[in-house]
């Protein structure tokens, strides 16, 4: 695999459908649903309106719509997500703006 | 089961701990820190800090200032300033608060509500943590001031805006001569203080115990 991820410049805007298997970086806008196997990151730039389907994601942008992920979700500092969030991890980082619900599994003790 | 106070490592001064072996079914009130390491079921209001040690378990409505949650919560959280789960943290409910941290390794279930995100300032670095919590980042420290290298016959650090006053000809408008005296004092310099000096509930501040015993 390409070591530099795929990136869709800040002056690109995508309505529609976007799959891949390949690392990738999102500076600009989408709109519609994202599908990746592997990792992704949305920069500060970015800005997303759209379900997210994808190993992992790390946000620094906005995203509105829904986001499953089958690792790690990571929101930082300057993200502003409003979105229901179903992965095994997530993070929100201090200064990090999230509206929506958060589905980890929850291991409970007995009796609680 | 005698040691119902096990020293923690973030065990402050003034907080009230509710032991290991504690278990409080009920409503709980006050106005200063609660470190639970038992288990509370009910409801808590505080006007300050929750924390729920590893070994702690809430199954409550809980109204706080702060929380600091490495234990089990099962129940709602409104918090003032913040919630944080931290790495051992476990959660199910619903938070809501301006500001909430979710460490790597927290586990959580529920609904995240910080209020009005479209109109949040951008996120205010100096605003404090309430308690440096184990796993927490450490605060940035303060920026080194920058040395003032003078170098040989440079200007020491004249302040820009006053030596940019307007020097107005003396025979064109002299009626704007005044405004002279408004402009921008030179440079009352005040040392720019380190984020952390404030906004710090600092330890040294009034400690204000209500206890309430019925």
């Amino acid at each position: 695999m390409a070591d530099a991820p795929c990136v869709i410049g800040r002056g690109i805007t995508i309505k529609g459908n976007l799959s891949g298997a390949e690392q990738l970086v999102i500076e600009g806008a989408v709109e519609g649903h994202i599908s990746l196997k592997n990792h992704l990151t949305i920069k500060e730039t970015g800005r997303i309106t759209a379900d997210i389907t994808t190993h992992s994601l790390m946000v620094h942008g906005q995203v509105s719509g829904n986001i499953e992920a089958n690792d790690l979700v990571s929101l930082s500092s300057e993200a502003s997500v409003v979105a229901d969030i179903k992965a095994p991890r997530v993070v929100l980082e201090d200064g990090a703006r999230f509206k929506g619900r958060i589905e980890m599994d929850v291991e409970l003790p007995p009796g609680v | 089961m005698a040691t119902a106070r096990t020293p923690t490592p973030s065990s402050p001064d003034g907080a009230t701990i509710i032991g290991e072996s504690v278990h409080i079914r009920g409503q709980l009130n006050g106005g200063e820190d609660l470190h639970v390491l038992g288990r509370v079921e009910g409801r808590v209001d505080l006007e300050r800090t929750l924390v729920v040690a590893q070994s702690g378990i809430v199954k409550a409505e809980v109204s706080v200032k702060n929380a600091i949650i490495s234990g089990v919560v099962v129940g709602n959280i409104h918090a003032t300033e913040s919630v944080e789960l931290t790495r051992e943290g476990r959660m199910v409910g619903d938070i809501y608060s301006p500001r909430i941290i979710i460490v790597d390794g927290a586990s959580f279930r529920g609904n995240v509500d910080m209020g009005d995100i479209a109109n949040m300032p951008a996120r205010k670095p100096s605003a404090e943590r309430p308690r440096p919590a184990p796993a927490a980042r450490p605060a940035p420290p303060p920026q080194a001031r920058p040395t003032l290298t003078a170098k040989p016959g440079a200007k020491p650090a004249a302040p820009a805006p006053a030596a940019k006053a307007p020097e107005k000809a003396p025979d064109k408008a002299p009626e704007k001569a005044p405004e002279k005296a408004e402009q921008p004092r030179p440079a009352s310099v005040t040392p720019l203080e380190p984020p952390a000096a404030k906004g710090l509930p600092q330890k040294a501040q009034k400690t204000r115990v209500i206890v309430k015993r019925k």
